[in-house]
Protein backbone atom coordinates (compact mmCIF):
# COMPACT_ATOMS: atom_id res chain seq x y z
CA UNK A 1 0.00 0.00 0.00
CA UNK A 2 2.77 2.43 0.96
CA UNK A 3 4.69 1.53 -2.16
CA UNK A 4 1.59 2.24 -4.21
CA UNK A 5 1.11 5.66 -2.55
CA UNK A 6 4.78 6.55 -3.11
CA UNK A 7 4.45 5.63 -6.77
CA UNK A 8 1.31 7.69 -7.07
CA UNK A 9 3.06 10.66 -5.47
CA UNK A 10 6.02 10.27 -7.80
CA UNK A 11 3.72 10.06 -10.78
CA UNK A 12 1.84 13.21 -9.78
CA UNK A 13 5.12 15.01 -9.13
CA UNK A 14 6.55 14.18 -12.53
CA UNK A 15 3.22 15.10 -14.12
CA UNK A 16 3.32 18.47 -12.39
CA UNK A 17 6.93 18.99 -13.43
CA UNK A 18 5.90 18.86 -17.06
CA UNK A 19 6.03 22.34 -18.44
CA UNK A 20 2.84 22.00 -20.42
CA UNK A 21 0.83 21.20 -17.31
CA UNK A 22 2.23 24.15 -15.43
CA UNK A 23 1.61 26.50 -18.34
CA UNK A 24 -1.92 25.13 -18.68
CA UNK A 25 -2.74 25.64 -15.03
CA UNK A 26 -1.47 29.20 -15.18
CA UNK A 27 -3.59 29.93 -18.24
CA UNK A 28 -6.65 28.30 -16.69
CA UNK A 29 -6.24 30.32 -13.51
CA UNK A 30 -5.75 33.49 -15.47
CA UNK A 31 -8.83 33.01 -17.60
CA UNK A 32 -11.14 32.03 -14.81
CA UNK A 33 -10.18 34.66 -12.22
CA UNK A 34 -8.43 37.71 -13.70
CA UNK A 35 -9.43 39.46 -10.47
CA UNK A 36 -6.46 37.67 -8.90
CA UNK A 37 -4.17 39.92 -10.93
CA UNK A 38 -3.40 43.47 -9.94
CA UNK A 39 -6.14 46.04 -10.51
CA UNK A 40 -4.42 47.84 -13.40
CA UNK A 41 -3.40 44.62 -15.09
CA UNK A 42 -6.99 43.38 -14.91
CA UNK A 43 -8.28 46.61 -16.44
CA UNK A 44 -5.78 46.41 -19.30
CA UNK A 45 -6.67 42.79 -19.94
CA UNK A 46 -10.38 43.57 -20.10
CA UNK A 47 -9.78 46.66 -22.24
CA UNK A 48 -7.89 44.64 -24.82
CA UNK A 49 -9.99 41.49 -24.94
CA UNK A 50 -13.40 42.86 -23.94
CA UNK A 51 -13.97 39.77 -21.73
CA UNK A 52 -14.44 37.55 -24.79
CA UNK A 53 -12.67 34.68 -23.00
CA UNK A 54 -15.51 34.55 -20.50
CA UNK A 55 -17.80 33.63 -23.38
CA UNK A 56 -15.34 31.01 -24.68
CA UNK A 57 -15.09 29.45 -21.20
CA UNK A 58 -18.90 29.37 -20.88
CA UNK A 59 -19.29 27.68 -24.28
CA UNK A 60 -16.59 25.12 -23.41
CA UNK A 61 -18.29 24.31 -20.09
CA UNK A 62 -21.71 23.91 -21.77
CA UNK A 63 -20.19 21.58 -24.37
CA UNK A 64 -18.29 19.59 -21.74
CA UNK A 65 -21.47 19.20 -19.68
CA UNK A 66 -23.27 17.50 -22.57
CA UNK A 67 -20.24 15.38 -23.49
CA UNK A 68 -19.70 14.17 -19.92
CA UNK A 69 -23.38 13.22 -19.66
CA UNK A 70 -23.18 11.28 -22.94
CA UNK A 71 -20.01 9.48 -21.74
CA UNK A 72 -21.85 8.53 -18.56
CA UNK A 73 -24.85 7.28 -20.55
CA UNK A 74 -22.48 5.29 -22.79
CA UNK A 75 -20.98 3.65 -19.70
CA UNK A 76 -24.41 2.72 -18.32
CA UNK A 77 -25.41 1.16 -21.65
CA UNK A 78 -22.14 -0.80 -21.89
CA UNK A 79 -22.64 -2.15 -18.37
CA UNK A 80 -26.13 -3.32 -19.29
CA UNK A 81 -24.86 -4.95 -22.49
CA UNK A 82 -22.22 -6.81 -20.47
CA UNK A 83 -24.91 -8.02 -18.05
CA UNK A 84 -27.10 -9.22 -20.92
CA UNK A 85 -24.25 -11.13 -22.54
CA UNK A 86 -23.34 -12.92 -19.34
CA UNK A 87 -26.82 -14.31 -18.75
CA UNK B 1 -43.11 7.14 -39.12
CA UNK B 2 -41.68 8.75 -36.04
CA UNK B 3 -40.75 12.39 -36.06
CA UNK B 4 -36.97 12.71 -36.22
CA UNK B 5 -36.33 16.08 -37.86
CA UNK B 6 -36.49 18.13 -34.67
CA UNK B 7 -33.37 16.38 -33.38
CA UNK B 8 -31.30 17.63 -36.28
CA UNK B 9 -33.07 20.97 -36.11
CA UNK B 10 -31.60 21.44 -32.62
CA UNK B 11 -28.07 21.11 -34.02
CA UNK B 12 -28.83 23.52 -36.86
CA UNK B 13 -30.31 26.07 -34.44
CA UNK B 14 -27.40 25.77 -31.99
CA UNK B 15 -24.88 26.19 -34.84
CA UNK B 16 -26.78 29.30 -35.92
CA UNK B 17 -26.70 30.59 -32.34
CA UNK B 18 -22.97 29.95 -32.05
CA UNK B 19 -22.12 31.64 -35.36
CA UNK B 20 -24.52 34.58 -35.10
CA UNK B 21 -23.87 35.03 -31.39
CA UNK B 22 -20.10 35.09 -31.75
CA UNK B 23 -19.65 36.88 -35.08
CA UNK B 24 -21.93 39.92 -34.72
CA UNK B 25 -19.76 42.69 -33.25
CA UNK B 26 -20.63 44.89 -30.30
CA UNK B 27 -21.73 48.47 -30.76
CA UNK B 28 -19.38 51.23 -29.64
CA UNK B 29 -18.81 51.85 -25.95
CA UNK B 30 -16.70 53.82 -23.50
CA UNK B 31 -14.32 51.84 -21.30
CA UNK B 32 -12.97 54.66 -19.19
CA UNK B 33 -13.06 58.44 -18.75
CA UNK B 34 -10.20 60.05 -16.85
CA UNK B 35 -10.19 61.96 -14.64
CA UNK B 36 -13.40 60.50 -13.24
CA UNK B 37 -14.11 63.52 -10.99
CA UNK B 38 -14.06 67.26 -11.59
CA UNK B 39 -15.23 70.49 -10.03
CA UNK B 40 -17.54 72.87 -11.89
CA UNK B 41 -16.99 76.46 -12.88
CA UNK B 42 -13.87 76.01 -14.97
CA UNK B 43 -12.56 74.41 -18.13
CA UNK B 44 -12.02 70.68 -17.69
CA UNK B 45 -10.55 68.19 -20.14
CA UNK B 46 -11.05 64.45 -20.13
CA UNK B 47 -9.36 61.50 -21.78
CA UNK B 48 -11.95 59.11 -23.19
CA UNK B 49 -11.09 55.50 -24.05
CA UNK B 50 -13.52 53.75 -26.37
CA UNK B 51 -14.28 50.16 -27.29
CA UNK B 52 -15.23 49.25 -30.88
CA UNK B 53 -15.15 52.96 -31.66
CA UNK B 54 -13.98 54.60 -34.90
CA UNK B 55 -13.38 58.20 -33.87
CA UNK B 56 -11.17 58.89 -36.90
CA UNK B 57 -14.00 58.16 -39.34
CA UNK B 58 -16.06 61.20 -38.40
CA UNK B 59 -15.54 64.88 -39.08
CA UNK B 60 -17.84 66.09 -36.34
CA UNK B 61 -18.46 64.21 -33.11
CA UNK B 62 -20.91 65.24 -30.39
CA UNK B 63 -19.33 64.73 -26.98
CA UNK B 64 -21.91 65.45 -24.30
CA UNK B 65 -22.00 65.31 -20.50
CA UNK B 66 -25.51 64.59 -19.25
CA UNK B 67 -26.90 65.13 -15.74
CA UNK B 68 -30.52 64.46 -16.63
CA UNK B 69 -32.91 64.99 -19.56
CA UNK B 70 -33.02 68.75 -18.97
CA UNK B 71 -29.34 69.33 -18.25
CA UNK B 72 -26.73 68.41 -20.85
CA UNK B 73 -23.45 70.03 -21.81
CA UNK B 74 -21.75 69.77 -25.22
CA UNK B 75 -17.96 69.76 -25.31
CA UNK B 76 -16.30 73.08 -26.12
CA UNK B 77 -13.62 71.29 -28.07
CA UNK B 78 -12.29 67.82 -28.73
CA UNK B 79 -9.32 66.19 -30.42
CA UNK B 80 -9.14 62.66 -31.80
CA UNK B 81 -5.94 60.88 -30.77
CA UNK B 82 -6.80 57.52 -32.28
CA UNK B 83 -9.86 55.42 -33.13
CA UNK B 84 -10.08 54.48 -29.45
CA UNK B 85 -8.82 57.60 -27.75
CA UNK B 86 -10.37 61.07 -27.67
CA UNK B 87 -9.63 64.18 -25.60
CA UNK B 88 -12.63 66.39 -24.86
CA UNK B 89 -12.70 69.80 -23.18
CA UNK B 90 -15.77 71.16 -21.41
CA UNK B 91 -16.52 74.57 -19.96
CA UNK B 92 -18.42 73.23 -16.99
CA UNK B 93 -20.95 75.69 -15.52
CA UNK B 94 -22.11 75.50 -11.89
CA UNK B 95 -24.54 72.75 -11.00
CA UNK B 96 -28.08 73.68 -12.09
CA UNK B 97 -30.42 75.00 -9.39
CA UNK B 98 -32.42 72.47 -7.48
CA UNK B 99 -29.76 69.80 -7.92
CA UNK B 100 -27.39 68.30 -5.41
CA UNK B 101 -23.94 69.85 -5.03
CA UNK B 102 -22.35 66.70 -6.37
CA UNK B 103 -23.80 64.51 -9.08
CA UNK B 104 -22.68 61.81 -11.52
CA UNK B 105 -22.74 62.77 -15.18
CA UNK B 106 -23.17 60.39 -18.10
CA UNK B 107 -20.79 60.68 -21.04
CA UNK B 108 -22.41 60.42 -24.48
CA UNK B 109 -20.48 60.32 -27.76
CA UNK B 110 -22.26 60.35 -31.11
CA UNK B 111 -21.25 59.21 -33.65
CA UNK B 112 -18.64 56.95 -32.11
CA UNK B 113 -18.73 54.07 -34.55
CA UNK B 114 -21.90 52.15 -35.40
CA UNK B 115 -24.00 54.34 -33.17
CA UNK B 116 -23.63 56.05 -29.83
CA UNK B 117 -21.16 55.30 -27.06
CA UNK B 118 -22.52 55.86 -23.56
CA UNK B 119 -20.91 55.53 -20.14
CA UNK B 120 -23.28 56.08 -17.20
CA UNK B 121 -21.76 57.72 -14.11
CA UNK B 122 -18.65 58.56 -16.11
CA UNK B 123 -17.70 61.70 -14.23
CA UNK B 124 -18.47 62.82 -10.68
CA UNK B 125 -19.14 66.56 -10.84
CA UNK B 126 -18.77 68.67 -7.71
CA UNK B 127 -19.80 72.29 -7.31
CA UNK B 128 -16.64 74.36 -7.11
CA UNK B 129 -15.67 78.01 -6.98
CA UNK B 130 -16.56 79.43 -10.28
CA UNK B 131 -18.63 81.46 -12.57
CA UNK B 132 -15.75 81.97 -14.95
CA UNK B 133 -17.47 80.08 -17.73
CA UNK B 134 -20.31 81.43 -19.82
CA UNK B 135 -21.89 78.13 -20.92
CA UNK B 136 -25.29 76.81 -19.81
CA UNK B 137 -26.88 73.43 -19.34
CA UNK B 138 -29.17 72.64 -22.27
CA UNK B 139 -31.97 70.05 -22.61
CA UNK B 140 -31.16 66.70 -24.22
CA UNK B 141 -33.67 67.39 -27.03
CA UNK B 142 -31.04 69.68 -28.56
CA UNK B 143 -29.10 66.60 -29.64
CA UNK B 144 -30.17 63.59 -31.65
CA UNK B 145 -28.56 60.24 -30.96
CA UNK B 146 -28.97 56.98 -32.75
CA UNK B 147 -28.23 54.28 -30.19
CA UNK B 148 -27.04 51.54 -32.54
CA UNK B 149 -26.89 51.44 -36.32
CA UNK B 150 -26.64 48.19 -38.24
CA UNK B 151 -26.31 44.69 -36.85
CA UNK B 152 -24.63 45.02 -33.46
CA UNK B 153 -25.14 43.79 -29.93
CA UNK B 154 -25.31 46.57 -27.33
CA UNK B 155 -22.11 47.43 -25.48
CA UNK B 156 -22.76 47.25 -21.76
CA UNK B 157 -20.37 48.58 -19.19
CA UNK B 158 -18.73 45.77 -17.11
CA UNK B 159 -20.40 43.09 -19.26
CA UNK B 160 -18.59 44.01 -22.49
CA UNK B 161 -18.34 40.99 -24.84
CA UNK B 162 -19.65 38.68 -22.15
CA UNK B 163 -23.17 39.93 -22.99
CA UNK B 164 -23.04 37.04 -25.48
CA UNK B 165 -23.36 34.66 -22.53
CA UNK B 166 -27.08 35.45 -22.73
CA UNK B 167 -27.27 32.86 -25.54
CA UNK B 168 -25.59 30.19 -23.45
CA UNK B 169 -25.97 30.72 -19.70
CA UNK B 170 -29.45 32.28 -19.76
CA UNK B 171 -30.75 30.08 -22.58
CA UNK B 172 -29.59 27.00 -20.64
CA UNK B 173 -31.69 27.99 -17.63
CA UNK B 174 -34.75 28.51 -19.84
CA UNK B 175 -34.16 25.12 -21.46
CA UNK B 176 -33.87 23.56 -18.00
CA UNK B 177 -37.26 24.98 -17.06
CA UNK B 178 -38.86 23.43 -20.15
CA UNK B 179 -37.15 20.06 -19.65
CA UNK B 180 -38.06 19.87 -15.95
CA UNK B 181 -41.57 21.06 -16.83
CA UNK B 182 -41.86 18.18 -19.29
CA UNK B 183 -40.63 15.84 -16.56
CA UNK B 184 -43.41 17.05 -14.27
CA UNK B 185 -46.02 16.60 -17.00
CA UNK B 186 -44.88 12.99 -17.47
CA UNK B 187 -45.13 12.44 -13.70
CA UNK B 188 -48.72 13.68 -13.78
CA UNK B 189 -49.44 11.42 -16.74
CA UNK B 190 -48.04 8.47 -14.80
CA UNK B 191 -50.22 9.21 -11.80
CA UNK B 192 -53.30 9.41 -14.07
CA UNK B 193 -52.60 6.29 -16.12
CA UNK B 194 -50.33 4.07 -14.04
CA UNK B 195 -48.30 3.29 -17.17
CA UNK B 196 -44.67 2.80 -16.08
CA UNK B 197 -43.37 4.28 -19.36
CA UNK B 198 -44.39 7.75 -18.21
CA UNK B 199 -42.47 7.28 -14.97
CA UNK B 200 -39.29 6.32 -16.85
CA UNK B 201 -39.76 9.34 -19.11
CA UNK B 202 -40.13 11.64 -16.12
CA UNK B 203 -36.92 10.21 -14.67
CA UNK B 204 -35.02 10.63 -17.96
CA UNK B 205 -36.12 14.25 -18.41
CA UNK B 206 -35.29 15.07 -14.78
CA UNK B 207 -31.77 13.64 -15.22
CA UNK B 208 -31.10 15.84 -18.23
CA UNK B 209 -32.73 18.82 -16.52
CA UNK B 210 -30.35 18.44 -13.56
CA UNK B 211 -27.33 18.24 -15.86
CA UNK B 212 -28.44 21.43 -17.61
CA UNK B 213 -28.96 23.06 -14.22
CA UNK B 214 -25.43 22.15 -13.10
CA UNK B 215 -24.12 23.57 -16.39
CA UNK B 216 -26.17 26.71 -15.69
CA UNK B 217 -24.59 27.14 -12.26
CA UNK B 218 -21.06 26.43 -13.56
CA UNK B 219 -21.38 28.90 -16.46
CA UNK B 220 -22.95 31.41 -14.07
CA UNK B 221 -19.95 31.11 -11.75
CA UNK B 222 -17.52 31.80 -14.59
CA UNK B 223 -19.57 34.83 -15.63
CA UNK B 224 -19.83 36.05 -12.02
CA UNK B 225 -16.07 35.71 -11.46
CA UNK B 226 -15.49 38.17 -14.29
CA UNK B 227 -18.29 40.64 -13.64
CA UNK B 228 -19.14 40.49 -9.92
CA UNK B 229 -15.52 39.79 -8.92
CA UNK B 230 -16.24 36.48 -7.17
CA UNK B 231 -17.36 33.15 -8.56
CA UNK B 232 -19.61 32.44 -5.59
CA UNK B 233 -20.81 35.36 -3.50
CA UNK B 234 -23.81 33.71 -1.80
CA UNK B 235 -26.01 35.90 -3.92
CA UNK B 236 -29.70 35.08 -3.38
CA UNK B 237 -30.09 33.89 -6.99
CA UNK B 238 -27.04 31.63 -6.78
CA UNK B 239 -28.07 30.23 -3.41
CA UNK B 240 -31.66 29.57 -4.47
CA UNK B 241 -30.50 27.90 -7.69
CA UNK B 242 -28.26 25.60 -5.63
CA UNK B 243 -31.17 24.82 -3.27
CA UNK B 244 -33.41 24.03 -6.25
CA UNK B 245 -30.81 21.62 -7.65
CA UNK B 246 -30.43 19.92 -4.25
CA UNK B 247 -34.21 19.41 -4.11
CA UNK B 248 -34.01 17.70 -7.48
CA UNK B 249 -31.01 15.60 -6.40
CA UNK B 250 -33.19 14.31 -3.56
CA UNK B 251 -35.57 13.06 -6.29
CA UNK B 252 -32.91 10.61 -7.46
CA UNK B 253 -32.00 9.63 -3.92
CA UNK B 254 -35.69 8.82 -3.45
CA UNK B 255 -35.77 6.74 -6.65
CA UNK B 256 -32.81 4.59 -5.65
CA UNK B 257 -34.01 4.10 -2.08
CA UNK B 258 -37.42 2.55 -2.86
CA UNK B 259 -37.27 -1.12 -3.90
CA UNK B 260 -40.80 -1.75 -5.11
CA UNK B 261 -41.37 -0.55 -8.68
CA UNK B 262 -44.94 0.66 -8.34
CA UNK B 263 -44.22 2.35 -5.05
CA UNK B 264 -41.09 3.99 -6.39
CA UNK B 265 -42.92 5.30 -9.43
CA UNK B 266 -45.80 6.69 -7.37
CA UNK B 267 -43.77 8.39 -4.62
CA UNK B 268 -41.20 9.84 -7.03
CA UNK B 269 -43.94 11.13 -9.33
CA UNK B 270 -45.56 12.94 -6.43
CA UNK B 271 -42.18 14.29 -5.30
CA UNK B 272 -41.37 15.45 -8.85
CA UNK B 273 -44.52 17.58 -8.97
CA UNK B 274 -43.59 19.06 -5.60
CA UNK B 275 -40.01 19.72 -6.77
CA UNK B 276 -41.16 21.61 -9.87
CA UNK B 277 -43.64 23.57 -7.79
CA UNK B 278 -40.80 24.78 -5.53
CA UNK B 279 -38.51 25.49 -8.49
CA UNK B 280 -40.59 28.44 -9.74
CA UNK B 281 -40.61 30.45 -6.48
CA UNK B 282 -36.97 29.57 -5.76
CA UNK B 283 -35.70 30.81 -9.12
CA UNK B 284 -38.18 33.51 -10.08
CA UNK B 285 -39.98 34.83 -7.00
CA UNK B 286 -37.63 34.83 -4.00
CA UNK B 287 -34.67 36.49 -5.81
CA UNK B 288 -36.97 39.32 -6.91
CA UNK B 289 -37.99 40.14 -3.37
CA UNK B 290 -34.52 40.94 -2.07
CA UNK B 291 -31.46 42.76 -3.33
CA UNK B 292 -29.28 40.76 -5.65
CA UNK B 293 -26.44 41.25 -8.07
CA UNK B 294 -28.25 39.14 -10.65
CA UNK B 295 -30.43 40.90 -13.25
CA UNK B 296 -34.12 40.36 -12.64
CA UNK B 297 -33.85 40.96 -8.91
CA UNK B 298 -34.61 43.71 -6.45
CA UNK B 299 -37.20 45.13 -8.81
CA UNK B 300 -35.10 45.56 -11.97
CA UNK B 301 -36.28 43.62 -15.00
CA UNK B 302 -34.03 40.90 -16.38
CA UNK B 303 -35.36 40.76 -19.89
CA UNK B 304 -35.67 44.14 -21.43
CA UNK B 305 -34.10 47.49 -22.05
CA UNK B 306 -30.46 47.47 -22.95
CA UNK B 307 -29.77 43.97 -21.64
CA UNK B 308 -31.78 42.37 -24.42
CA UNK B 309 -32.41 44.41 -27.54
CA UNK B 310 -34.04 43.25 -30.77
CA UNK B 311 -30.78 42.08 -32.35
CA UNK B 312 -30.10 39.91 -29.31
CA UNK B 313 -33.62 38.50 -29.45
CA UNK B 314 -32.77 37.20 -32.95
CA UNK B 315 -30.25 34.89 -31.28
CA UNK B 316 -31.65 34.49 -27.77
CA UNK B 317 -35.05 32.98 -28.63
CA UNK B 318 -33.63 30.44 -31.12
CA UNK B 319 -30.97 29.59 -28.51
CA UNK B 320 -33.70 28.65 -26.00
CA UNK B 321 -35.43 26.46 -28.61
CA UNK B 322 -32.12 24.88 -29.65
CA UNK B 323 -31.01 23.97 -26.12
CA UNK B 324 -34.50 22.69 -25.27
CA UNK B 325 -34.64 20.46 -28.36
CA UNK B 326 -31.13 19.13 -27.70
CA UNK B 327 -32.10 18.43 -24.09
CA UNK B 328 -35.25 16.62 -25.27
CA UNK B 329 -33.17 14.57 -27.72
CA UNK B 330 -30.74 13.43 -25.03
CA UNK B 331 -33.68 12.80 -22.67
CA UNK B 332 -35.24 10.52 -25.31
CA UNK B 333 -31.97 8.56 -25.53
CA UNK B 334 -31.93 8.16 -21.74
CA UNK B 335 -35.60 7.10 -21.77
CA UNK B 336 -34.96 4.45 -24.43
CA UNK B 337 -32.05 3.14 -22.40
CA UNK B 338 -34.14 3.05 -19.21
CA UNK B 339 -36.92 1.22 -21.04
CA UNK B 340 -34.61 -1.49 -22.39
CA UNK B 341 -33.03 -1.78 -18.95
CA UNK B 342 -36.47 -2.07 -17.36
CA UNK B 343 -37.49 -4.78 -19.83
CA UNK B 344 -34.25 -6.74 -19.28
CA UNK B 345 -34.69 -6.60 -15.53
CA UNK B 346 -38.35 -7.60 -15.62
CA UNK B 347 -37.44 -10.67 -17.75
CA UNK B 348 -34.59 -11.42 -15.33
CA UNK B 349 -32.06 -10.97 -18.13
CA UNK B 350 -29.86 -8.76 -15.94
CA UNK B 351 -29.32 -8.48 -12.23
CA UNK B 352 -32.06 -6.85 -10.18
CA UNK B 353 -31.46 -3.67 -8.26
Amino acid sequence: MELYLARLRNGLQSFYNMRIFRALSVILLAFTTPALWGQTQTLDYYRNTGKIYVVIAVIVVSFLGIVLFLINLDRRIRKMEKDLNQK
Amino acid sequence: MKLEWWKYLSIVILLYTLLFGMLVPLGPGIVEVSPSRATTGAQRSFDVWGYNTRFKDFDAINVVLKLDDEHCLPAADYSVESDYHLKATFDVPSMPEGMKKSEFATMIIYPAGSGTAILPSAVSLQDGEGGQVSTHWVPEDDFTFERITGLHFPYRNILMESIRNTYFHVALWFAMMFILGASMVYSIRYLRSGNLDWDLKASAYAQVGIVIGVMGIATGMIWAANTWGKAWSWDIKQTMAAVALLIYLAYFVLRTSVEDQEKRARTSAAYNIFAFATLIPLLYVVPRLVDSLHPGSGGNPAMGGEDLDNTMRLVFYPAIIGWTLLGAWVSQLVFRFLKVQHYARSKNLTEQY
